[in-house]
């Protein structure tokens, strides 16, 4: 087996705000990161401009954690909540929103995870009968800085204990460690963002292979975790339909379905002013080459048809394993889930009762 | 800080010596006139050279490059000038250079690209020294951006440099002709007289080519030489408002295969409906939706009735039905 081309992320440098220096979750860091350059600073206004070298900034969250995923208009969402616990990503990915999308000076994690729990019991205990399901993958990956954070640990124990909701870790890396071993009740999701291995090449080479992905996969599985898999975003390129196949074949291999949560699928979408970022960023990626066209919403998306073609594809080589496991679309519209899987949950509050039932809520 | 006139003999004036010139250009015919009628009325400014015995040229041009031409032109032997402070590096003639230029008005894209060349080559600046101390000085906000898109722009040829200059070429579309092959470059230019596209047009036409060019792995020239391209830009009977159309058509043909396809079976179908001018059919925009919108106009109950049986028609004809299969 080759040896992976991914190199575990380790700041040069932490910028630590006045607001979290004696904080337990800084600590925790500053342990793990002996060799990091420590510099205070009162707060973010006085970082300087651009420093070089890979940097960190360990701040308070001075917003609530937890919000409603943005959605999008006139389209199917599946009403997650985010739990901002991060904002920033080492990983790259050509694709990424973030590169367009984050205001905050440079890569943050937030140590005030004690507030955090505070904000989650008040929510949690208030909607006593609402199913949350809360995911920390959306401003960044949930486990790429896990190897120094070990924030995936407090999450697990924290979530174990919640009967009204359940964790979503969604990463393309493999820094599992801190909490494979952990009772956790089944209230985790460990989930796995997955693509074609030319694509993984291309536009995600910071990350690991979709083989080590896959083994860490397993591992969370034997630990008796539920597993989930996002095939976001789908692009279409020279091969894609084998690549996909490939990868799907690949995780029932490896996946039993009545482990598996669910699998999305989100073709390659993005707002228009990221066209000119990725172009800028990855000139030599082709991802805007296909057919994008602006949608209801404003955002390029394929050409619905090749977007129906591909969904109608990937949900047919899945259910080609057993009709358990549930499949759903990231930002789509009615008409797309009928046309591409044959029926559709109707309505955001659809899907969300479609998934919330599948892990118990 | 002093400077000091003097009469300075041309011949004493290295006027190849361009490393102070902000933008490159020749003299006009006006100044031309001006300067052999009266001579140089305001003094251009000179830097004594240093460092060598008995140099010579003595002087360095650091203003006034297009009067010094002139001059030379009209046969002056001597021209006034003023002499910049002796101990002056040029990293200081230049701030002064750049000062001057800046209190009058924000450096033009291509003055600052002039600019970033000497300050980071020569001079040995950092981007980050030229973003934070420069930038502000020629009137321009310390946006990394707008170093980037300006820094090549004075490697586009001069004609191209001339029509920027001129606000005939989009500055977005110069900086990503700055990066292309010049014959590319001149490619582009010649189809953007051809069919004297805008700005706006010009950004649109050079993002689909470049795409293109990318898809088919074909050079800009390459695609422009094809049969069909080439005969619809040689096409004599067409104004150039509808060859930039039917070019774009191409375009988009080329670029958006698929969408394109079902627009033209869309339009297919509407051509063989024969709808009436007042009756309008139309697709969500890029068929992202499945709906179609009808709208018509009438202004009496028989042609209202007349309408109405129009779409009765279509749908009699299994064009309604075709119409939902194309979303």
């Amino acid at each position: 087996m080759n040896a992976s081309r991914y190199q575990p992320f380790l700041p040069d440098r932490l910028y630590i705000e006045e607001a979290v220096q004696n904080n337990p979750w800084t600590t925790r860091i500053l342990v793990r990161l002996p060799k990091a350059e420590r510099i205070p600073i009162p707060d973010q206004q006085a970082l300087p401009l651009a420093p070089a070298g890979k940097n960190i900034l360990l701040s308070r969250q001075r917003g609530p954690f937890l919000r409603y995923c943005p959605g999008t208009s006139r389209h199917i969402c599946c009403l997650y909540h985010n739990l901002d616990i991060a904002a920033g990503c080492d990983l790259g990915c050509s694709y990424c929103i973030l590169q367009g999308y984050l205001n905050v000076p440079m890569t943050t994690l937030y140590c005030n995870l004690d507030d955090m729990f505070i904000e989650l019991d008040q929510v949690l205990d208030s909607h006593p009968d609402h199913f949350y399901r809360i995911g920390t993958g959306e401003l960044s990956d949930s486990l790429t800085f896990d190897h120094f954070t070990a924030w995936s640990s407090d999450l697990v124990n924290y979530f174990r204990q919640r009967r009204n909701a359940i964790i979503e870790l969604k990463s393309k890396n493999t820094h599992i460690e801190h909490f494979i071993s952990l009772p956790h009740d089944r209230r985790t999701v460990v989930s796995w963002s997955v693509n074609a291995a030319a694509i993984i090449a291309s536009e995600e080479p910071h990350t690991p292979s979709l083989a080590e992905r896959l083994e860490a996969a397993a591992e969370a599985q034997a630990a008796g975790f539920w597993i989930g898999f996002h095939f976001d975003p789908m692009i279409r390129h020279e091969g894609w339909e084998e690549g996909y196949h490939e990868v799907v074949e690949q995780i029932f291999r490896r996946i039993e379905p009545r482990n598996i949560a669910w699998i999305s699928l989100g073709a390659l979408r993005y707002p228009p002013f990221l066209d000119e970022i990725i172009r800028d960023n990855h000139p030599e990626s082709r991802i805007f080459l296909g057919e994008l066209l602006p949608g209801a919403d404003h955002k390029f998306r394929y050409f619905k048809p090749q977007r129906i073609e591909m969904f109608a594809r990937m949900y047919r080589w899945i259910k080609a394993h057993g009709q358990e496991t549930p499949v759903y679309l990231c930002m789509e519209s009615d008409e797309v889930w009928r046309k591409a899987f044959g029926w559709s949950p109707g309505s955001s509050a659809g899907l969300k009762r479609f998934l919330d039932e599948r892990v118990g809520g | 800080m002093k400077l000091t006139y003097l009469e300075a003999g041309l011949g004493e004036i290295d006027a190849d010596d361009r490393f102070f010139q902000l933008l490159p250009g020749m003299a006009d015919a006006l100044l031309m006139r001006s300067v052999a009628r009266l001579g140089i009325v305001e003094p251009i400014h000179l830097q004594l050279r240093v460092g060598e015995e008995s140099p010579a040229p003595r002087y360095r041009p650091v203003t006034g490059f297009r009067r010094l031409q002139a001059a030379a032109a009209a046969g002056l032997t001597r021209i006034p000038a003023m002499l910049l402070p002796r101990d002056w590096d040029d990293l200081q003639a230049y701030r002064w250079l750049v000062e001057q230029r800046g209190a009058l008005r924000p450096f033009s894209p291509l003055e600052a690209s002039h600019a970033i060349a000497a300050l980071s080559g020569p001079l040995s600046l950092s981007r980050e020294e030229i973003l934070r101390t420069w930038f502000p000085l020629m009137g321009l906000a310390p946006n990394p951006k707008l170093f980037s898109l300006y820094a090549p722009l004075r490697l586009l040829e001069p004609e191209l440099q001339s029509a920027l200059a001129a606000d005939e070429l989009a500055m977005e579309t110069a900086g990503a002709m700055a990066s292309a092959e010049p014959a590319e470059r001149l490619a582009f230019w010649q189809l953007s007289r051809t069919l004297r596209l805008g700005k706006n047009r010009q950004r649109e036409f050079w993002l689909l080519l470049s795409d293109i060019e990318r898809i088919d792995k074909a050079s800009l020239p390459q695609l422009l030489a094809q049969p069909e391209w080439r005969s619809l830009l040689e096409e004599q009977n067409l104004t150039p408002s509808q060859k930039t159309d039917r070019f774009k058509n191409l375009l988009m043909t080329r670029r958006y295969p698929a969408y394109s396809a079902t627009l033209a079976r869309f339009e297919s179908l509407l051509r063989s409906a024969k709808l009436p001018p007042e009756l309008h059919l139309r697709p969500t925009p890029w068929f992202a939706g499945e709906e179609y919108t009808v709208d018509f106009s009438f202004s009496t109950p028989a042609e209202f009735t007349a309408r109405l049986e129009t779409l009765q028609e279509m749908q009699a004809r299994g064009l309604i039905d075709q119409l939902t299969e194309l979303t």
